[in-house]
């Protein structure tokens, strides 16, 4: 057999885990749910991290995200994997943290500009990228983060974030041509 | 730069984005947090299904002594349901739209100086036409909130200004006299 094989038979494995935990964590099991927290924990923090830039703040809302999710589950009906449920929940949490706690609408311009809070060093591109993306202004470092690394397409995006997609689409345009920027 | 070289740097940078590891390790685990919030919730299990049972022989007694009211009462109730549902709706279709249109006037008001007088006095006329027509829905749902017609009219409305707003937006290079 061969390990492409191995790796897909493995991934089905998880899969099967996974929907057990789901079912037993909807009947109330905690402990199911504490199997789905270990699953997912690193790739919730990964997107929390990248969308808040910020370490302690990822945490305080990669646990906000799984609390939903507790609350929610529920509403998870399996007709996506259940990874891709609680991404979609995460990214909401998180947006829903910037518009709502700190009172901001996602529309206009961001008010904190690029070169203000760095260096103007030259980054390397396989070492600073997360530094690159972490110094982007709030809005478009969002929008890259949802559309180029976790594959969200704009009509989306504007729905989470209450804006028209023209906006979105504007604003990673901003952030593309900030990272180039940092890189060239 | 010429736009190939800045193509190959983009190009560059995508591909190390699609790299990124799909995982990141918090510094601690967050679970006991968790746990302790939910776990009142999971407490709940405990009564509930004798809140439930005592809910269902309350229920079957009220149905044994008055089944006409309690038909009643239900029919009232999914009506009430109904209509907060469609209010819901209307209200978050309302937040979002006034969202776009704020964002729409805004970059409009950035373009006028490169857009015919003519074109945005049509394009602010067309919106005043529609803001006009959903004002007159409003008022008349005010008065019957159960009028399905008048709801679907008011969805079509909210479309109508969505559909103007997307294709000015895609026609602003040609208006421009860019295309």
């Amino acid at each position: 057999m061969s390990k492409k094989l191995v790796n897909l038979a493995s991934v089905r494995e998880t899969r099967d885990a996974v929907d057990i935990w789901v079912s037993r964590a909807k009947m109330g099991d905690i402990k199911a749910f504490e199997q789905l927290y270990r699953t997912f924990e690193k790739r919730v923090y990964a997107l929390c991290f990248r969308m808040a830039s910020n370490a302690a703040l990822a945490e305080e809302l990669m646990q906000e995200a799984f609390v939903m999710a507790w609350r929610k589950i529920d509403s998870f009906q399996g007709d996506s994997q259940f990874g891709t449920w609680l991404y979609r929940l995460t990214s909401n949490v998180v947006i829903s943290y910037f518009r709502v706690r700190k009172n901001q609408s996602f529309e206009g311009e961001d008010s904190e500009m690029v070169g203000d809070n760095h260096s103007s060093d030259k980054l390397d591109l396989n070492r600073d990228l997360e530094r690159a993306i972490a110094e982007l202004p709030e809005k478009a470092r969002m929008i890259l983060v949802l559309h180029d690394i976790e594959g969200y397409k704009h009509q989306e995006i504007a729905e989470k974030m209450a804006i028209s997609e023209g906006t979105s689409k504007a604003q990673l345009h901003r952030a593309r041509q900030l990272l180039k920027a940092r890189f060239a | 730069m010429s736009g190939e070289e800045k193509d190959k740097q983009w190009q560059a940078i995508e591909q190390a984005l699609q790299s990124l590891p799909r995982e990141m390790s918090p510094e601690r685990s967050r679970w006991t947090e968790i746990a302790q919030e939910i776990a009142p919730q999971t407490n709940r299990s405990g009564w509930m299904p004798y809140a439930v049972a005592a809910s269902v022989l309350v229920a079957i007694a009220s149905t044994w002594f008055s089944v006409q009211t309690s038909l009643e009462l239900k029919s009232f109730k999914q009506q009430q349901f109904a209509y907060q549902a469609a209010q819901e709706q209307i209200q978050y279709r309302e937040h979002q739209r006034r969202l776009v249109k704020a964002s729409f006037v805004e970059n409009l008001n950035m373009a006028s100086e490169q857009l015919d007088p003519a074109t945005i006095a049509d394009i602010q006329n067309n919106l005043a036409i529609i803001e006009q027509a959903m004002l007159d829905i409003k008022a008349a749902l005010a008065k019957q909130p159960g009028n399905q017609r008048l709801n679907d009219l008011l969805q079509q409305t909210y479309t109508r200004e969505q559909q103007l707003i997307e294709s000015v937006e895609k026609s602003y290079p040609q208006l421009r006299g860019e295309a």
